[in-house]
């Protein structure tokens, strides 16, 4: 479980850019949750402060009872992170790359090849798994890099915008994965901003908008709140007034006030 | 979730080790590292073959003149990969040093009795200066393993070894020794600053950091992974040029410190360029002009000191290859001790330790990304 408590990342002279302002959610174990919002919302930074590669300006991370400020080296360990699909070495085969990123999380021998064939035979690459990836497509890629967030088998599970710039059928495998993940008991939290991606596959949606969250709930919660039948009109509704304000000024109001939410 | 986490937190050094082992496989299996630290070795045997074009032998001669019909110089004989040349006076044995013997032996007559009869006789060798220093190597070594053969304590004969064809003042070594340390400076400028910081810029370029420090590798655990591999590559390479060029003679312990201190002082430019720079290309710029910079000590190894005008002299000074080109003179000459060469040791162990706090005081104040 990963619990976000009053979380805070200010830059730029007398912090006057709020990147994210006072972000509080919880991801529970055996659930999808979906981190929504614009391009520029927060998504990223918030992602980097769960694991730990920002240090939060204030607030807490606490991933399976552990404080990521405290124990960053632990709470890396209890968590898998897909980040963007760039980041493949393509003189290495996916195998290597799982057994490279294995031995990060202090798996060896018998122990580091069962886990490597478990991810190869869970994400289907038996057939890609010992090419170098040079010249794979970007949703061989991608499994590539989902593989070595799960190589180490961890509870919780944390995605950036898994699906974006797969084609159909790689996105339907990425959403397949994302499910059974949640069935084996995973913690996931993603990030998006595919609407009909959070409706199909999310249990709890946090709407983050301008660096801070503007409504919590299930996306039948959301879509309740809103008076709306779809989630992405619930969206517009919750985040498009406060998205054209920080659109126009770049942050949040400076008083640090927010502003009425539609529907509350 | 029914499983958990299946492994416990490796060490730290595990975690450096894991980097150096993929940054190794990475480093061999791209074209442009692999040519980078193969460049060096084409040019050493493509100068091995033009040497050889120019009518340069690799035959190693012995002139040896036999006063008294010894049965030990028919042991010399055998010697393999040696070719041993019997001369009719000690005239011939200074004619053929001039010509192109490494070594010349003078056995008096009534050695081999005198031997027998405990008396350690003196045996002249001549060792031409001009040879080559593996060469004149393994003229010693046999020298002295064919002279224990014919007994035990006391030694069996006193050698007097006598230079020939001693070399100028001004020339502190030889051309072979000149073309070791001309092939092991380019060797380590073209390969640790310049692929070091590569691989450091490449894992921005790719994306490939945020992954990585999203496990529990941390930023310094990279570039410790990242710098235990190309250091590897670069002993590895000097090994080679060394073995190629006859480089393994003398203190090889002096040759190989040196070595070792000043790859270390370069990985920490590489570290520092590697962080600087923003891009592949930016990298290649500065380190291909920091390389340039550092190969120039080289250039001058045959000019004597005197003849370097005082800013060349200082200029040079500042630069940590100059110490290893004095260095890699004295230990392949063979006058290097730990006492001679203390000095310029200290020296480059203080490059280093400057280049590496720069390093660290880079580190302190820059992001990671």
């Amino acid at each position: 479980m990963i619990e976000i408590k009053n979380l805070k990342k200010y830059y730029g002279e007398n912090n006057a850019i709020k990147a994210v302002d006072d972000v509080s959610f919880i991801c529970p174990d055996g659930q999808i949750t979906g981190l929504l919002g614009p391009n520029g919302a927060g998504k990223t930074t918030t992602l980097r402060m769960i694991i730990g590669l920002i240090k939060p300006g204030a607030g807490t991370v606490i991933v399976d009872g552990r404080d990521v400020t405290r124990e960053p080296g632990k709470v890396r360990q209890l968590l898998g992170v897909q980040a963007d699909a760039t980041g493949v070495y393509t003189r290495m085969s996916p195998r290597e790359q799982f057994r490279f990123y294995g031995r990060f999380y202090g798996l060896r021998g018998k122990q580091l090849e069962e886990r490597v064939q478990a991810v190869i035979d869970e994400l289907h690459m038996q057939d890609i798994a010992d090419r170098q990836a040079e010249g794979f497509s970007r949703g061989q890629r991608q499994k590539i890099v989902l593989g070595r967030a799960l190589v180490h088998n961890p509870p919780n599970v944390l995605m950036d915008e898994p699906t974006n710039g797969l084609d159909v059928m790689a996105v339907r495998q990425t959403r397949d994965t994302i499910q059974a993940m949640k069935k084996q008991g995973r913690c996931v939290l993603f990030s998006t901003h595919y609407m009909d991606e959070a409706e199909r596959l999310c249990d709890n949606i946090a709407i983050i908008v301008g660096g801070h969250i503007v409504a919590v709930g299930s996306p039948e919660q959301l879509m309740q709140q809103t008076g709306q039948s779809r989630l992405e009109d619930a969206f517009v509704s919750l985040a498009g007034r406060e998205y054209l304000t920080y659109s126009d000024y770049g942050s949040q109001p400076a008083d640090g006030q927010a502003l009425p939410v539609a529907g509350d | 979730m029914n499983e958990t986490i299946v492994a416990r937190q490796p060490g730290r050094w595990q975690l450096r080790w894991a980097v150096a082992r993929q940054e190794m496989v990475n480093i061999a299996r791209h074209p442009y590292y692999l040519v980078s630290f193969g460049i060096p070795i084409f040019m050493s045997l493509a100068f091995a073959l033009f040497v050889s074009a120019l009518g340069e032998t690799d035959e190693l001669i012995v002139a040896v003149y036999d006063a008294g019909s010894s049965d030990w110089a028919a042991t010399l004989a055998k010697w393999e990969d040696v070719t041993v040349r019997m001369v009719e006076s000690e005239t011939a044995v200074h004619t053929a040093l001039d010509d192109e013997a490494t070594a010349g032996i003078l056995i008096p007559a009534g050695f081999d009795t005198a031997v027998a009869a405990g008396q350690s006789p003196e045996l002249v060798v001549y060792v031409n200066q001009e040879a080559r220093n593996d060469h004149i190597a393994i003229v010693t070594r046999r020298l002295s393993d064919a002279l224990w053969t014919m007994g035990e304590a006391p030694p069996p004969a006193m050698i007097s070894w006598q230079e020939t064809n001693a070399r100028d003042g001004g020339l502190t070594f030889s051309v072979e020794e000149y073309i070791v340390v001309i092939f092991v400076i380019l060797g380590i400028c073209m390969t640790t600053m310049g692929i070091l910081a590569q691989i450091i810029v490449e894992k921005r370029e790719t994306g490939s950091l945020p992954a990585l420090l999203a496990s529990p590798l941390t930023f310094g655990d990279l570039l410790w992974g990242q710098s235990t591999a190309v250091f590897l590559y670069t002993m590895l390479l000097s090994a080679i040029l060394l073995a190629l060029n006859g480089g393994l003679v003398g203190n090889v312990g002096v040759t190989a410190v040196s070595i070792i201190l000043t790859t270390c002082a370069l990985l920490a430019l590489g570290l520092w360029f590697g962080l600087w720079s923003q891009s592949k290309n930016q990298c290649n710029a500065y380190t291909g002009v920091m390389g340039i910079v550092l190969v120039i000590p080289s250039w001058f190894a045959l000019v004597p000191p005197e003849n370097l005008s005082l800013p060349l002299t200082v200029g040079l000074r500042l630069l940590p290859t100059t110490y290893l080109v004095e260095l890699l003179n004295q230990s392949l000459n063979g006058t290097a001790t730990w006492t001679t060469a203390g000095i310029n040791l200290l020296v480059l162990g203080m490059f280093t330790a400057v280049f590496f706090g720069l390093v660290r005081w880079r580190l302190q104040r820059q992001p990671v990304w």
